[in-house]
């Protein structure tokens, strides 16, 4: 259960950070000039936003880690990550 | 973000990109033979299933099995006992001694092995002879081990193998290091994935993007690996040569304990099923046991099962063979707990993330493909950066026959193996699964090297990939394998589960294949000054 | 990286075979000053542990710093290992 709560707090937080990531916004709003969709309705997060949700990311492993879950921990990092990865392919396939 | 010298960043680049050009292709084949033997066992499963799912490792039973194989063997193969789960969760259980080979060293296991079926405690099949003839005739599991080979020693023989990973394993290391001391923008470039018609800077948002969310990964993998590989190759023997003076028998004794005093007198054997059940109370799927001196009264029993829900390390329990009581955890090494004990036990679960179950192999195998795709994309990357030089070509064309050739010559092995089970192909499974895997390389080589343009090298691999990965489905149930409606009342999980995959695998290349012949020729690009994109 | 052709070699042998052959006699005679702990397995154990660690320190040391410098104390490192692995294998013998 601390697990599963762990990985949610996690990818929330990477899904808004990914969502409103001012380099990828950017990069999409020079495609949306050449006809592609624009990302609407999201704009760049404010530095200070962006930092609390990368500590929000990183909490739920810190917290592991000082209770000593260590096997979740390992899951909660595994999952994060592949997360992430997927997340920003898959956010880079839409056109 | 690092702030380096130019100098120092300039040493780095060159590490990675030159590692990675004599490094590379072998490292991918490692990685990704490293990645699907993430579920070596559950293949096992799904290519050798019974008819209906064994629920536990070594149930309820597996005592009287041992007991009657134990009558079976000449008294000196009831030296040493290994009793493992393998496909479809048949136990196979290994009486064995080790003899000295004629020379006086290099000692190799020689005895008999049994595989039961635990559902009727049927003896399967029995071999007898040294470990590797015995491994020559044997068959289950077979598919599992051919994986599991490519990834810790590539099939070179030992020492040779270990250290040719342990060299891989250590570029990766160095591959880890120096991507992250060069990459300015850690975090800020996290989600940046800019797409514009395959040009360097889509190349290089690919390779990097997958290695920064893979990079923790990407260094433990690297550690324990290099950590597997060189222990074996010769780090232990360097030890034993300095720390106990090349003697290896004080050495077992300190990792293993002191043998108790040698009483050859015959002993009646606690129940073995109560040892297995005593363990299981605590929380523990049973995975494997040892049994020393079969029958004697200095015969000492150990059950090691699978981490408990929330546990990391390993344990092991000793019991007394008389009274069958349980003696305790006993350390992964020496006789009482200690920091190097603990980390060596550490290295398994990292390496090969079988603590959680089906959870974490499936993490695992997530962390180990995005491994296996930054490899390729960084040789991608590199070619793509001097395309200008013919030269480098061959290096593309060498990248795509690695990446995709590799994955459809395991296929055809996986189809040697379902073939020989079902005696449609003669003969020992080992050689025709290499005799499969090769042919299928060389031919996928041939192509590679032959075809015109190097788009069109992809293609035919990646197609036959996608059919290859559906037809194995078609092919196993063909071959009479147990058919998706059984499979499911049967509780065969991994054989309902495999076949899954491997034909959403199959559709989504096809699929990808199909959608990059209906994508625009890379001509039609628009050239902006600053960027180029597609035009819709 | 720069240098001599000389310097350049030499470069390459220290990272590469030298390097590996100090990371073998540092991890082995490291076992003789290591703790042995309780169980008596530390200071075998964590050096064979951190054979991957010892050795990408030196590699990474060893092509990063002047060469001159990382060349010598390479060699000291791993010679002090060297004399301390003879001394215990001649008090073995002994």
């Amino acid at each position: 259960m601390m697990l599963l709560l762990s990985i949610a707090v996690s990818a929330l937080s990477v899904t808004a950070l990914a969502l409103r990531d001012p380099k990828r916004l950017r990069w999409r709003q020079k495609l949306a000039r050449y006809g592609a969709t624009p990302a609407k309705g999201f704009s760049p997060l404010p530095r200070r936003r962006r930092r609390w949700l990368l500590t929000a990311m990183l909490v739920p492993g810190v917290l592991l880690a000082l209770t000593g879950m260590w096997a979740s921990l390992m899951l909660w990092l595994g999952a994060s990550l592949t997360y992430g990865w997927l997340l920003s392919e898959v956010l880079a396939a839409r056109r | 973000m690092l702030k380096l010298q130019q100098k120092t960043t300039q040493t780095m680049l060159a590490l990675h990109g030159w590692g990675a050009v004599i490094f590379g292709l072998l490292l991918y084949w490692v990685i990704l033979t490293g990645t699907i033997a993430v579920f070596a066992d559950d293949i096992n499963d799904w290519a050798s299933p019974l008819p209906a799912a064994i629920p536990e490792t070594l149930p309820l039973g597996t005592d009287a099995m041992l007991r009657k194989a134990a009558a079976d063997v000449a008294p000196e193969y009831l030296d040493e006992l290994t009793v493992f789960a393998t496909a479809g969760g048949r136990i196979r259980a290994f009486f064995h001694t080790h003899a000295e080979a004629v020379d006086g060293e290099h000692p190799e296991e020689e005895g008999v092995l049994f595989v039961f079926d635990p559902a009727s405690g049927d003896i399967l099949q029995r071999f007898e002879g040294t470990q590797s003839e015995i491994e020559a005739q044997s068959h289950y599991g077979k598919l599992g081990h051919f994986l599991v080979e490519w990834h810790v020693q590539l099939h070179v023989p030992s020492p040779w193998g270990l250290m040719l990973t342990g060299i891989l394993g250590m570029s990766l290391l160095v591959a880890c290091v120096s991507g992250f001391a060069m990459h300015r923008h850690l975090i800020k470039d996290a989600f940046l994935r800019r797409r514009r018609g395959g040009d360097v800077l889509s190349h290089k948002d690919a390779h990097v993007m997958a290695s920064t969310w893979n990079l923790p990964f990407a260094f433990i993998l690297a550690f324990t690996g290099s950590f597997y590989s060189l222990a074996g190759a010769f780090a232990i023997p360097a030890i034993a040569m300095v720390a106990f003076g090349g003697d290896q028998v004080k050495l077992i004794e300190t990792v293993q304990g002191l043998p108790p005093a040698e009483d050859r007198r015959p002993a009646e054997m606690a129940n073995i099923d109560t040892m297995l059940e005593d363990v299981r109370a605590a929380g523990h799927r049973t995975r494997f046991l040892t049994v020393d001196h079969w029958g004697r009264q200095d015969a000492r029993i150990s059950v090691f099962p699978w981490q408990a829900e929330g546990e990391l390390l390993p344990k092991g329990y000793a019991f007394d063979a008389q009274t069958g009581e349980n003696l305790g955890e006993k350390p992964a090494l020496g006789q009482s707990p200690s920091l190097g004990s603990d980390l060596v036990a550490l290295m398994g679960p990292l390496h090969f993330g079988n603590f959680a179950g089906w959870l974490s192999k499936t993490v695992w195998f997530a962390l180990g493909f995005a491994g296996a795709y930054v490899c390729i994309s960084g040789l991608a990357l590199w070619v793509k950066r001097r395309e200008q030089q013919k030269t480098w070509q061959y290096l593309l064309r060498a990248t795509l026959w690695s990446a995709w050739g590799l994955p459809l010559a395991l296929v055809a092995a996986a189809a040697a193996y379902l073939l020989q089970q079902a005696g449609v192909l003669a003969g020992a499974v080992e050689p025709l699964m290499f005799k499969a895997f090769g042919l299928c390389l060389a031919l996928s080589g041939i192509l590679a090297g032959i075809v015109r343009r190097v788009t069109g090298v992809r293609r035919i691999l990646v197609i036959s990939l996608g059919l290859g990965l559906c037809a194995l489905v078609a092919l196993r149930l063909l071959l009479g394998g147990p058919g998706w409606v059984s499979a499911a009342t049967g509780g065969l999980t991994a054989v309902v589960v495999l076949d899954v995959a491997l034909l959403l695998g199959g559709a989504w290349l096809l699929r990808r294949e199909w959608r990059q012949t209906q994508a625009l020729p890379e001509g039609s690009l628009i050239d902006t000054g600053d960027m180029e994109v597609n035009t819709p | 990286m720069a240098g001599t052709r000389t310097e350049k070699i030499w470069r390459f042998v220290l990272a590469g075979p030298l390097v590996l052959l100090a990371t073998l006699i540092i991890m082995a005679g490291s076992s003789l000053w290591l703790p042995a702990g309780q169980a008596q397995v530390n200071n075998f154990v964590i050096p064979v542990v951190l054979l991957p660690a010892i050795w990408a320190v030196l590699f990474f040391y060893s092509v990063l710093d002047r060469l001159g410098r990382a060349s010598v104390v390479i060699i000291i490192l791993t010679a002090v290992h060297a004399a301390l692995i003879a001394q215990h294998l001649l008090q073995a013998q002994q």
